[in-house]
């Protein structure tokens, strides 16, 4: 499925980089060899990750950095509680996260420059400045999805990367950044729709054109619809655009046939008790189905958790440009923080947490000062998000924001560094380089690994 | 799962060169990773040890197939969880003197054989969730000094057999999961209550042009919709911009719908000929939507 730099020993170093840098093997000398080995060693490596992607921008203030100490009218009225790591205070409406704070490493300190969410999510989800372009335009840079699938081994059958249960629009547009970009289709993540859950509020309007797995199809339908393809396709021929959508109806195929991925498909095969404790809603379910085919052996899925249309803010989404109190108290929060702690329980008794990262990225922070509408705006210029699991030291604060939560005080770093961070902890070296589809070579990253290990 | 075997043989031919290994032994190495390999396990070569998987894809082996992973010894990390191992494959372990890994959730295996755990010198992490291991293997795991990470969840393990280890060894993390019996009460299956719904004003209309020209974009908001006329009605939604009829249901006498929209929505009830009867404007709340009965 995937055609790795190399595997050979130190499990990220491409076959350029070990070329130029010993005239192939046998300029390779033993000590460098075996200092190579020992990094390898040294390096934790999660084997899966889930990302979960928060569309819209979650308030840092009301989330992972509350802000006691600002000003009365930029404090809002939420209050910080401690959590189980001393000194480390979340929002009160995030209780549950709070209890698994020894879990977490919270990033403080993240800034970029775009304060548009198509633009931000692509800076957030794939580390660079967003270009001018269509959604799927293969000049994109990957998103961090695409480009963690791109170093996974998955047993045939198997997708190498899974988004859902929506694609993010703002207003009916597709945003740039959330696909495979210039590693060309093969890595486009597949889109899946969970099985069950009640959709949030604000379902999106603008239904995924993309290929949806169905995957409660029977086998002997499956098989006959194989067997009247294969009747067409003589018929038809082979042309290049067909086979490249042939290799998509083919992994549907095999998934749909193959039993790893289906069984973790089939949410009624799961306890109803758990089922119980991530939510009846999509937002739960997605992530106990991430769990569910990371088990399977995805390697990585990505969860977008908030509706797939902002709609100008109007749905269950963290775009809170309105009512951002009420909005958070009732409908954002208690979802997510039931869902996301469900998910690290859920990998901490099964034993899998320390083997797979959650990432939690969004677009922005938002505005220290409260709008006439009650709500927040963009904010961009100090965010926070977290990772947890996958070797990452929990109970961890890297970084901090100023006392109104308006700027990076400690450690400022950027989006490039988060992933340098989650390519780092998925044992890919963030300086590797990849040739793009013509061949030219492209580093990965580059982005400063954070000291989160 | 072919793709890391020129690593491995290139790794073998470094141990000729550099170490002058002997060939019978790599002979003997790379017979056992094709073997791995056609069980469906895949061999991974990290450092200067091995990383041997059979959970996705190798979930036939059985008890004797595990000799040829015994055959790499340098195995560091080892998961043969969801197999169908049992205890009496677990001393095919013990001259995996590297490992640190281990992973046996799901699996058939219970106490016996479990000295032979106990008995690996490096073994930091231990998976043992959902196997049919009880407070005897707690026991003889109290032996292992290295072991940092235990799981036992789903498994005969009681809680005082957790306290007699953790008392034994304190610096052991032992991950016991939910009760998930206890978990209803946190948790308990939501019933949904019936929400205070505030209602939404009924406008007779007679045509087309009488309703809103279009819907306003808004908050997102539920409406229960109820049919209290003695005919079915059909429901538009009137489209942002151009103000298109979008048909979402036809309600039989006495029918109820729930409907996600948004505030400043307009919703347009006809009767079963597309005749328009009358329209609703969304509030900015959870409403009910009563297509009164002496509607013509």
């Amino acid at each position: 499925m995937t055609t790795r730099e190399s595997t050979i020993l130190p499990s990220r170093i491409s076959r350029r980089n070990l070329l130029c840098g010993s005239v192939g093997l046998s300029g390779l000398t033993l000590p460098t060899l075996l200092s190579l080995r020992a990094d390898a060693a040294s390096l934790p490596r999660a084997k899966s990750c889930i990302v979960i992607y928060l569309w819209g921008g979650i308030a840092h203030q009301e989330s992972w950095d509350p802000k006691p100490e600002a000003l009365s009218e930029l404090r809002g009225e939420f209050q910080p509680i401690s959590t189980a790591t001393p000194g480390v205070r979340f929002c009160e409406h995030i209780p549950m996260m709070a209890r698994h704070s020894e879990k977490i490493a919270v990033v403080r300190s993240l800034h970029h420059h775009t304060g548009a969410h198509g633009p931000a999510l692509y800076t957030s989800i794939t580390g660079q400045k967003a270009p001018m372009g269509k959604a799927k335009d293969r000049k994109n840079w990957p998103s961090l999805t695409a480009m963690v699938s791109r170093f996974c081994d998955v047993p045939d059958g198997t997708p190498p990367a899974v988004a859902m249960p929506y694609l993010n629009y703002d207003n009916g547009a597709l945003i740039q950044g959330q696909f495979g970009g210039w590693l060309g289709v093969d890595y486009d993540p597949i889109m899946m729709r969970t099985p069950a859950g009640k959709p949030y509020g604000g379902t999106s309007r603008y239904t995924n054109r993309e290929l949806e797995l169905k995957l409660n199809l029977r086998r002997n339908r499956v098989e006959g619809r194989q067997s009247l393809r294969a009747k067409l396709e003589r018929r038809v021929g082979t042309q290049a655009d067909f086979q490249r959508f042939n290799r998509f109806r083919e992994m549907a195929a095999d998934m749909l046939l193959s039993s790893p991925v289906k069984e973790a498909y089939d949410l009624e095969n799961e306890d109803p008790r758990i089922r119980v404790m991530y939510g009846d809603h999509i937002g739960g379910q997605s992530m106990l189905l991430a769990r569910r085919l990371t088990e399977a052996g995805v390697p990585v899925v990505q969860v977008n958790a908030g509706a797939g249309d902002l709609a100008g803010g109007s749905g269950d989404n963290w775009d809170t440009h309105r009512d951002h109190f009420p909005k958070m108290k009732k409908r954002l929060l208690p979802v997510f923080d039931r869902s996301i702690s469900a998910l690290l329980t859920d990998l901490e008794q099964r034993g899998s947490l320390e083997e797979t990262l959650v990432a939690v990225l969004t677009d922005f922070g938002r505005t220290p000062k409260i709008n006439k509408n009650g709500g927040r705006d963009h904010y961009p210029a100090v965010f926070s998000q977290i990772l947890a699991g996958g070797g990452v030291r929990g109970g961890h604060v890297y970084g901090s924001s100023d006392r109104d939560g308006a700027r990076p005080l400690a450690n400022a770093c950027s989006p490039r560094d988060f992933h340098a961070t989650v390519l780092t902890a998925m044992g890919i070296n963030p300086r590797t380089e990849v040739p793009d589809r013509e061949g030219r070579p492209f580093q990965i990253c580059g982005g400063r690994v954070l000291p989160l290990f | 799962m072919g793709r890391n075997l020129p690593a491995t043989l290139l790794w073998l031919a470094c141990l000729h060169v550099v170490g002058g290994a002997p060939s019978a032994w790599a002979d003997e190495v790379t017979e056992a990773i094709s073997a791995i390999r056609k069980l469906g396990g895949s061999v991974r070569s990290v450092g200067k040890e091995w990383e041997v998987d059979f959970h996705l894809r190798g979930r036939r082996l059985t008890d004797k197939d595990l000799a040829h992973v015994a055959i790499l010894k340098d195995v560091a990390w080892l998961n043969v969880s969801r197999t169908r191992i049992t205890s009496g494959g677990l001393v095919h372990l013990k001259r995996l003197e590297k490992l640190r890994w281990l992973h046996l959730e799901m699996t058939g295996i219970g106490d016996k054989g479990m000295e032979h755990v106990a008995g690996l010198p490096r073994l930091e992490y231990l998976n043992l969730y959902a196997t049919k291991v009880t407070d005897k293997s707690l026991e003889k795991l109290a032996s292992c000094k290295t072991l940092k990470r235990l799981f036992v969840w789903r498994t005969g393990v009681t809680d005082a057999g957790v306290a007699r280890l953790r008392k034994r060894r304190a610096g052991i993390r032992i991950v016991k999961g939910l009760d998930l019996s206890k978990l209803a009460s946190v948790f308990p299956t939501e019933v949904e209550k019936p929400k205070s719904r505030v209602p939404l004003k009924w406008v007779s209309v007679s045509s087309r042009d009488e309703a809103p020209l279009r819907s306003e974009n808004g908050i997102n908001c539920e409406i229960l919709f109820e049919n209290k006329s003695k005919r079915p009605v059909k429901l538009f939604w009137i489209s942002y911009g151009k103000g298109e009829l979008k048909f979402y249901a036809r309600l039989a006498p006495g029918a109820i719908r729930k409907q996600n929209s948004y505030s400043k929505n307009a919703w347009l009830v006809t009767d079963d000929d597309d005749q328009p009867l009358g329209y609703f404007v969304v509030k900015p709340d959870d409403s009910r939507a009563v297509i009164p009965g002496s509607a013509p």
